[in-house]
């Protein structure tokens, strides 16, 4: 199963559209709108996703299952995505350096049959560093930086996201940061060497709407990010301890990659009167967004005039989507 | 925004630390040398310069320079303000020789160059090789002098014992004497010192600048010693200056100001004048003039800490955020009564200004009527988020271990970011500090630093937001032990103390002794005191107007009253120090029944004890223990109420009460970790929503405004929260621009969507 239904209503709301763009929008709207059309079809949520997820060594049964619970949060999230079952590759406490590059080398091998994709990478446990890199504490050979580095070369044409989930993964930041590569760390540096909170508040936001920040039911690796970060800082401040962690996000594109989707997109059906009002409602976001990029060229009044109006359209557009899905207030978490 | 690394004063190690500052040149500051190890030759120079010939001592001192060698070079080079060489002069005479003179001169460089803990490192050397030798012992004294412990005092008593005839010994003590307003003291000191500076034929001009201190202080025309040291030396602007100093430890900074004016118009070149006019014009507000006469400092004398310091606050303080709230009359809203000027670092302004505002209101509401005192200015709040600033903000005051300062109509402390979660109850502090305000003002500065602390002290306890009213172990143990002091000497307590923790134990002195004469006498006789001291007068009159008694007899019955009120625990308290051990030993031993009962033993001798080492946080967990989570949960909420606030115990409390769907209690346990912690976003959208469903819109807004400034929380949940609240309040266009900046940052949110509609079909 793939959301290649929903890209199918969305172009051909698309159409409609930006025809009507032209007809009544402003000038600055309609030398805008092909820029939006092309970025809503780029966008990384209607790409193919793979994914491995990993789970390394817990050492004590209490890390153990913090990071299989760790694990499962992402994997759920990831398959809200739409992915084909076998895209997405759960490697548990009980892999090996071995499995886990064997398994990146077959997703890279099918992402070679597509046009476009995105690859993330979840290594989620205890790490160490010392003076020849990053270490992801495996059974048997631990995983290091040079095999993640190597792993992921093949894979330079699509988009990816690497997420270390793990003690003293700030050690790897440098060597794993290129373009089109959207790197995590849990930590700052090598240095930072206490097992840590970052990814338990991490699954957290793959769980909870809260971190949905701009509501659009598609959660992003950057607003993953922000609620796990400003959730890590709030722990040490309320423990009234020095924080001995701080997670870094390098790479752009963050605010592109999605980790799941939530509410009515995560329940929708492959009907064809809920994909053609989901898609009608990704071409006001793509409207929404355009109006925003656009507010320090417009004169306040006139912003918040056409603001408001869009607004207006989004919120009925919506009522009609949560209708058609069943979606009610008993499903939202706020 | 410049670096914040603030200038160290201690030195890392002895003789490298003149190397590892790039000294230059320093402009030519007088000073005058009271000891006779100097030259013949640099003493000539010097007699020059005392009499205001500073062209032609310069040129002496640059002759003597090029032609002398030795010490004699190196304090010439010294005079010229030429630290670099002078300090290699130095430390090429100091190479293989015991001469403590050397060490001793150039310990005074050190002095020179404000770093204090090096020139006494350096005094004490110069003391090895002659443990007797007194410049070196007066220079210790003088270095220690510039810290605040009462050592200074007691090797000062001892020198001048010693040696009745040194006139810097008498000179020294004589303006520690002042700082603690012993004037006769003070005046007797000084006047054997005019003696053997006549014999001695030594310049008189800094005893005729501490005079005219002196009759600033009882408020007296200083004019005759300025005439008679400008007549002797036309360019002595310490004699403004100095006496300067009395103003500021009396907290009159606006007189203080006109003084170092005058000091900088007869001396341009005074460095240190220059300062003090920058640090006391910020302290009044004048945030340009400070910043020209800092810098002229700087020009002059790079090398003080409290200039760069200063200078660094400056541009921090140009980043900071301005608001401006009038305050209304608690019974006419439609009456400006004050108006407040709150600065706030731009991080954590949009999280503390709602409380801030809130509780500067209440303030000046409270101690306008409390005091009979309105606001003749703008009072000026500041709370700054690191403690560096803060810290520079209150330099050169005297006193220790502040959280808070205030000049007149200025109070500066410190924000809850800048130190860590829990560790003062901000707004108790903010409350304390306001009540300075009206205290300091409504005496025009007049009352002595004892009653100015106490009302504060008493007002936190009586008024504040934090009902706790503890008296540290300290503290009674300080009683138990008599370390009391009379009421009349209980300034010195804070000026000069004389043993570790006397500071803190003379707030609580102060405070309890402003309790009691509200209890015995009524809140009137503590203003009828406010408004004696105005009129200056001091402590013993105070008393006398007020309550008919003179101090000793209020001293007695003080105690009496201190004896009624903690006699029997303090006559137990090595008992209550067994249980305490007893209770640490059960607690090795997870003996949770006998830790239950010795904690509750100890709550039952001292129940107010709910700050460090309390045992209300014990028996709960021993409760907690032995399976009996209601009890547990029922010692804390007590806890609580009698002012404990621990944050993370109140969050533990908040869980637990939420649990039980306790919420009425749950809201004023919040309320409390937001006067301790206030950046727990969930506290405020939880208390936010409260507010909305008990209809009360402007705290929900408060709370909502607050949760939007952490801007690590959805900025729609606290827009949309503030929509509602405009609703309630019946502001529509308010609540329409509230959910559009909600739905502007998150354009799917369901809620502030049928906000939006609603207000929509309402049209």
């Amino acid at each position: 199963m793939n959301n290649a239904w929903l890209k199918s209503a969305l172009i051909q709301r698309l159409r409609t559209v930006v025809l009507e763009w032209f007809t009544r929008g402003n000038q600055l709207l309609k030398q805008l709108a092909l820029s939006m059309l092309l970025g809503l079809l780029a966008l990384p949520v209607w790409a193919e996703n793979y994914a491995v997820v990993v789970t390394g060594l817990g050492g004590d049964a209490a890390y153990s299952k913090q990071f299989a619970d760790t694990g499962s949060a992402v994997f759920d999230a990831l398959q809200t995505l739409d992915i084909e079952d076998d895209r997405i590759v759960f490697l548990d406490e009980s892999s090996t350096r071995d499995s886990i590059i064997g398994a990146i080398e077959a997703a890279t091998k099918r992402l070679a049959q597509t046009d476009s994709g995105v690859f993330s990478l979840f290594l989620i446990g205890h790490g160490n560093a010392d003076t020849q890199g990053w270490r992801f504490n495996v059974s048997g050979p631990d995983l290091n930086t040079q095999d993640i580095v190597a792993a992921l070369n093949p894979l330079s044409s699509v988009q990816q996201l690497v997420v270390l989930a793990a003690s003293a993964s700030g050690a790897a930041l440098d060597a794993l940061v290129q373009p089109g590569r959207v790197v995590v760390s849990a930590t700052k540096s090598g240095g930072e060497i206490n097992a840590v909170r970052f990814p338990v508040f991490f699954a957290e936001a793959l769980r909870t709407a809260e971190s949905d920040y701009d509501r659009n039911e598609i959660l992003t690796t950057s607003e993953a990010f922000r609620f796990a970060q400003a959730r890590t800082v709030e722990y040490y401040e309320q423990q009234n301890l020095l924080a001995p962690e701080h997670a870094r996000l390098k790479g752009d594109n963050s605010a592109d990659i999605p980790l799941a989707l939530l509410g009515s997109l995560k329940n929708a059906s492959e009907e064809p009167e809920v994909a053609a009002l989901l898609a009608t409602r990704l071409v006001l976001e793509g409207q929404f967004k355009v109006l925003k990029d656009a507010k320090s060229d417009m004169a306040t009044a006139d912003y918040y005039r056409e603001l408001e109006e869009l607004l207006l359209r989004i919120a009925r557009l919506q009522q009609s989507i949560d209708l058609a899905t069943g979606w009610s207030e008993n499903d939202a978490e706020s | 925004m410049m670096l914040k690394v603030k200038l160290s004063s201690s030195r890392p190690t002895l003789l490298g630390a003149l190397l590892l500052i790039g000294w230059g040149t320093h402009s030519h500051a007088l000073t005058i040398h009271y000891d006779t190890t100097r030259s013949d030759a640099i003493r000539a120079c010097d007699q020059l310069d005392y009499v205001g010939s500073r062209e032609e001592a310069l040129e002496c001192y640059e002759t003597l320079l090029s032609t002398s060698t030795g010490l004699e070079q190196a304090d010439a080079a010294a005079a010229l303000g030429d630290i670099r060489q002078a300090n290699r002069l130095y430390r090429d005479a100091a190479a293989n020789s015991n001469d403590p003179a050397i060490k001793t001169h150039w310990a005074q460089l050190y002095l020179q160059t404000h770093q204090t803990s090096d020139a006494e490192a350096l005094f004490r050397e110069a003391l090895v090789y002659d443990a007797n030798y007194l410049p070196a012992r007066l220079g210790l004294a003088e270095a220690q002098s510039e810290g605040y412990g009462g050592r200074a005092r007691e090797a000062l008593t001892q020198i001048t014992a010693e040696n009745p005839d040194s006139v810097q010994a008498l000179i020294l003590l004589a303006r520690i004497e002042l700082e603690l307003q012993n004037l006769p003291i003070a005046r007797g000191l000084l006047n054997r010192a005019l003696t053997e500076i006549t014999a001695k034929k030594l310049p008189p001009l800094e005893i005729y600048a501490l005079h005219a201190g002196a009759d600033l202080l009882e408020d007296k025309p200083i004019t005759p010693w300025v005439e008679k040291a400008l007549e002797y030396n036309p360019l002595y602007g310490d004699v403004y200056s100095i006496p300067a100093r009395y103003y500021i430890i009396t907290y009159r900074y606006r007189e203080a100001v006109d003084l170092y004016q005058k000091a900088v118009a007869v001396d341009p070149e005074l460095a240190v004048a220059h300062r003090d006019l920058g640090i006391n014009q910020l302290r009044i507000n004048n945030l340009f003039a400070a910043r020209y006469h800092l810098q002229q400092a700087y020009v002059k004398d790079p090398y003080d800490a409290m200039t760069v310091n200063t200078l660094r606050l400056l541009d921090d303080l140009d980043q900071m955020r301005v608001s401006s709230v009038d305050v209304p009359s608690a019974q006419d809203p439609d009456i400006v009564i004050g108006r407040v000027l709150i600065r706030l670092d731009t991080e954590d302004a949009d999280a503390l200004e709602p409380y801030v505002i809130n509780l500067s209101v209440k303030a000046v509401q409270h101690f306008s009527e409390q005091y009979d005192f309105q606001l003749q200015r703008p009072m000026i709040v500041e709370l700054y988020h690191d403690h560096d600033d803060f810290g520079v903000r209150t330099v050169s005051t005297p006193g220790v271990g502040l959280l808070g300062v205030t000049f007149g109509y200025l109070t500066a402390m410190d924000s809850p970011k800048a130190r860590a979660a829990g560790d003062f109850h901000w707004g108790s502090t903010l409350w304390h500090e306001i009540a300075h305000v009206f205290t300091l003002e409504a005496t025009n500065h007049r009352l002595p630093r004892w009653f100015s602390e106490g009302l504060s002290v008493y007002e936190e306890w009586n008024t504040g937001p934090l009902p706790s009213r503890e008296l540290s172990m300290d503290m009674l143990a300080a009683i138990h032990a008599n370390q009391l002091l009379p009421i009349e000497k209980l300034d010195e307590g804070f000026v000069r103390p004389s043993y570790n923790g006397q500071v803190q134990v003379s707030y609580m002195q102060a405070g309890l002794t402003s309790d009691f004469i509200a209890k015995r006498w009524g809140h009137e006789a503590l203003v009828s005191m406010l408004k004696t001291f105005a009129k200056k007068q001091n402590t013993a009159t105070a008393l006398r107007e007020a309550i008919d008694l003179e101090p000793q007899a209020f001293d007695t019955l003080f105690l009496e009253y201190l004896d009624q009120q903690y006699g029997s625990l303090l006559s137990t308290l090595e008992e209550y120090s067994a249980v305490e051990q007893q209770l640490a030993r059960a607690i090795q031993l997870d003996d949770w029944l006998s830790v239950e009962s010795l904690s509750a033993d100890l709550i039952g001798r001292y129940p107010a004890r709910i700050g460090d080492g309390n045992s209300y946080l014990v028996l709960a967990e021993a409760q907690r223990q032995q399976g009996n989570e209601t009890a547990a949960l029922e010692t804390l909420l007590s806890w609580h109420q009698l002012g404990g606030h621990d944050p993370a115990v109140l969050l533990q409390i908040v869980q637990e009460l939420r649990a039980l769907e306790r919420f009425d209690e749950t809201v004023p346990v919040m309320e409390s970790i937001n006067w301790v912690m206030p950046y727990s976003a969930d506290v405020h959208r939880w208390l936010g929503e409260h507010y909305l469903s008990v209809q009360k819109p402007d705290l929900a807004h408060r709370e909502f405004n607050a949760l939007l400034g952490l801007q690590s929380d959805s900025t729609a949940v606290a827009h949309f929260g503030m929509a509602r609240a405009a609703m309630l309040n019946n502001e529509q266009d308010k609540a329409r621009r509230q959910v559009l900046y909600s739905l502007e940052s998150a354009p799917f949110y369901r809620p502030a969507q049928q906000l939006l509609l609603s207000l929509s079909a309402g049209e």
